[in-house]
């Protein structure tokens, strides 16, 4: 009796582990990147595609197809010779046409779609996305663009970002989705700063600078560095001299002080750094020369983010969030009204810049 | 005091606790979250905490009603010395239906997620029948077994529900909780009832409660099972707040898996195929704890039917249920039924018996 118990057990837990579904990797196409683009006559889907030959040795290809729908890859799976599987996505591209045009209908796919990892990286292309395919497809790592942002964002000017941070922003009230902005310079692909969205649809693109700036303020800003001029006394040639700094630590407080009828809000930051690079006539070991210099780069922060913020609420756009803040201090919001006022909200900004290593100097 | 029951079926007072944690964590865990947001927005969390709060009461109560009756014995007997023989045996039947139905939606609730996430174009009788006989073995074995493999669902989905939250910590938005109250008290309650149905199942308690040795002292367990299992709904759902946005959460089906695709480990790069197979043990534990207790009620009512005759019963059913019961819109219908019927059940009916079994207390007394 029990020896049949046992053997039935054990059948039963056999027949769960359900091979029926099997996917090799060497019967599937899997999709490293994907990219949409709007062209004259419909919309162009790319894909990254690999084979897998032997142990180490990957071939990319890339397909490419024009119909008028948005997500064609049922239509890209009548070119290959293996299923294409979907689920190892890492990077999702925008052309510059179709990001300005509206990605709504694609994020909503990513959302739907449980086969879709929530790390994906997503980026908006100067031009036809898939030319930037193209160049990864030389470089010959599947992984080559998703990889470069997300260094960026480690070890770089890049906020976090990916798919559900972009999602959150994209489907949240009062904040704006941004994402990174790619050009290509002298055939390579170079991360150049990020493109702003209003609702789905792409309005403007900021520097590097402002990306870290945006770090600052919805973030630790840590490991970004900028370039900072400095007005010396003693100087001739004031536009030659820069200060490289190094973010280590950031902390911005946010405080709603009133609601209605515009909201205002005073935004402390706090930024620790350390400095890379100084102009020779700093003298480092001065403890006054120091405190001077932070007071310098404070204000010179506090300048650059009333101007990066001036130029947000210029273009309505919100990848601050500013108005999230003012949703969780009121009872009733609601986005519209918001989006009326928000070139009205008042800002104040105040910075304090504490410089904690002067480098190797 | 003198049991009912022969003292070889009998648990240990503290193994109540994966009991009452299988029959509370239900299959919702994975998407209870969207639900309660519909009607008081992110402030469903206080819906929790009502839910939590009323739960201890009836737990008191459940023990009171029990404890009144000196040989220890089910609910079905205390309704039979209450209602009469034929009252009596309508109500245990319509309990009876009830756990049955209970676990069915609940079994059919797993297999929509192996669906969804899984393998969408499974065929579903075969792994039907794969795990009705899984479930046979296991309730024919009697409670003890039925405890055994509670303690091992218990443990598999403890060891993902609290490292899984942990590791969402850089993307989360405490700010999304603001402001704190927007939502009117209706909101509230409505989403309170939801919120209900995730809970439903612990009154399994009715039935097994002879099988517990000296159980006054598992009432302790029940009471921090219940404490416990409120502090993870709330701490999922405001996990789940803090890392969707509300228009966001709007859009996602099943919030907790979804939350899982962010966490990425060198073997799997997707955690969340691990977790639905895992969720299997805690899963099937839960539908046979509401089969076993569907199978005790039917052993006393009107004919004396074996538990084993009424298992492989039921167990039919499920499998005609599964082929008739084809679309979505009534399957929705049935959950909605059953959960309205809970509601009565845990807030009506309980407190009903609680005051009749004092009131012949004193009565017996005098």
């Amino acid at each position: 009796m029990y020896r049949w118990k046992t053997f039935s057990v054990i059948i039963l837990f056999a027949v769960l582990s359900a091979c029926s579904d099997q996917r090799i990797v060497n019967q599937i196409c899997l999709v490293h990147a994907i990219s949409f683009d709007t062209v004259s006559n419909g919309k162009k889907t790319a894909v990254l595609i690999s084979h897998f030959k032997e142990q180490g040795k990957t071939e990319l290809q890339i397909l490419h197809t024009v119909s008028n729908s948005n997500i064609s890859l049922p239509r890209l799976n009548t070119m290959t010779n293996d299923p294409l599987e979907r689920g190892q996505i890492s990077m999702v591209l925008f052309g510059k046409t179709s990001a300005e045009k509206g990605t709504g209908t694609v994020l909503h796919h990513f959302l739907r779609d449980p086969k879709f990892s929530s790390r994906i990286q997503l980026a908006v292309a100067d031009r036809d996305a898939s030319e930037l395919l193209e160049i990864t497809k030389k470089t010959q790592e599947p992984f080559y663009l998703s990889d470069m942002i997300e260094q960026n964002m480690r070890s770089g000017n890049l906020p976090l970002m990916n798919l559900h941070v972009s999602l959150f922003n994209y489907y949240g009230e009062g904040r704006d989705m941004f994402l990174p902005y790619l050009r290509i310079e002298h055939g390579e692909v170079i991360i150049d700063g990020l493109a702003l969205f209003r609702r789905d649809r792409k309005i403007t693109e900021i520097s590097m600078k402002d990306a870290f700036l945006l770090k600052m303020l919805i973030q630790n800003s840590k490991n970004g560095s900028l370039m900072v001029p400095l007005a010396g006394k003693a100087s001739n040639k004031p536009s030659e001299d820069f200060i490289l700094l190094r973010s280590m630590h950031s902390k911005a407080n946010y405080i709603v002080s009133t609601v209605n009828p515009v909201p205002s809000i005073s935004i402390r930051l706090k930024l620790v750094t350390e400095l890379q690079n100084v102009p020779e006539w700093v003298d480092l070991r001065s403890e006054e020369q120091l405190t001077q210099l932070e007071k310098a780069l404070s204000s010179y922060f506090r300048t650059e983010i009333e101007k990066f913020l001036s130029l947000l609420k210029k273009n309505k756009v919100d990848p601050v969030g500013l108005g999230d803040l003012v949703r969780g201090r009121s009872r009733e919001w609601n986005a519209q009204d918001f989006e009326k006022i928000y070139q009205r909200i008042k800002t104040t900004v105040s910075v304090q810049v504490k410089i904690a290593s002067t480098g190797s100097a | 005091m003198k049991n009912a029951v022969d003292e070889k079926y009998l648990i240990s007072p503290f193994l109540i606790v994966p009991l009452m944690y299988v029959s509370m964590v239900g299959v919702g865990v994975l998407n209870f979250q969207r639900e309660l947001a519909e009607h008081a927005g992110y402030n469903a969390y206080i819906s929790v905490i009502l839910v939590g709060i009323s739960l201890h009461f009836i737990i008191w109560m459940i023990y009171k009603i029990l404890s009144s009756n000196q040989a220890g014995l089910d609910i079905t007997v205390i309704n039979n010395a209450c209602f009469g023989k034929i009252a009596g045996n309508i109500i245990n039947l319509a309990i009876v239906l009830y756990f049955f139905f209970g676990a069915y939606i609940e079994y059919k609730a797993y297999i929509e997620v192996i669906r969804v996430w899984l393998f969408p174009a499974m065929k579903i009788l075969p792994i039907s029948v794969v795990l009705v006989s899984f479930i046979y073995y296991t309730v024919s074995g009697g409670f003890r077994t039925v405890t055994g493999l509670c303690f091992l669902g218990f443990l598999m989905t403890l060891i993902f529900i609290i490292p899984e939250n942990l590791s969402l910590l850089p993307y989360l938005h405490p700010l999304n909780l603001m402001p704190l109250l927007n939502h009117s008290i209706t909101d509230i309650l409505l989403s309170s009832k939801s919120m209900l149905y995730q809970f439903l199942g612990f009154e399994a308690l009715l039935l097994f409660y002879p099988f517990i040795k000296s159980p006054e002292k598992s009432q302790k367990w029940a009471h921090s099972m219940v404490f416990f299992v409120t502090l993870l709904y709330l701490m999922v759902l405001i996990v789940t707040f803090m890392y969707f946005s509300e228009g966001q959460l709007r859009e996602i089906s099943w919030p907790t898996l979804n939350m899982l695709k962010i966490i990425e480990t060198p073997v799997f790069q997707r955690v969340e195929y691990l977790a639905i197979s895992l969720w299997l043990l805690k899963n099937l534990s839960g539908i046979c704890l509401s089969l076993w207790a569907a199978c005790r009620g039917m052993k006393s009512v009107v004919l004396q039917i074996k538990p084993r005759m009424s298992l492989l019963a039921f167990l039919v059913g499920f499998l005609i249920l599964e082929c008739f019961l084809k679309d979505r819109s009534s399957f929705r219908w049935m959950a909605e039924f059953y959960s309205d019927v809970g509601l009565y059940f845990i807030y009506g009916y309980i407190p009903l018996m609680f005051i009749a079994t004092q009131l012949r207390k004193t009565w017996n007394k005098g």
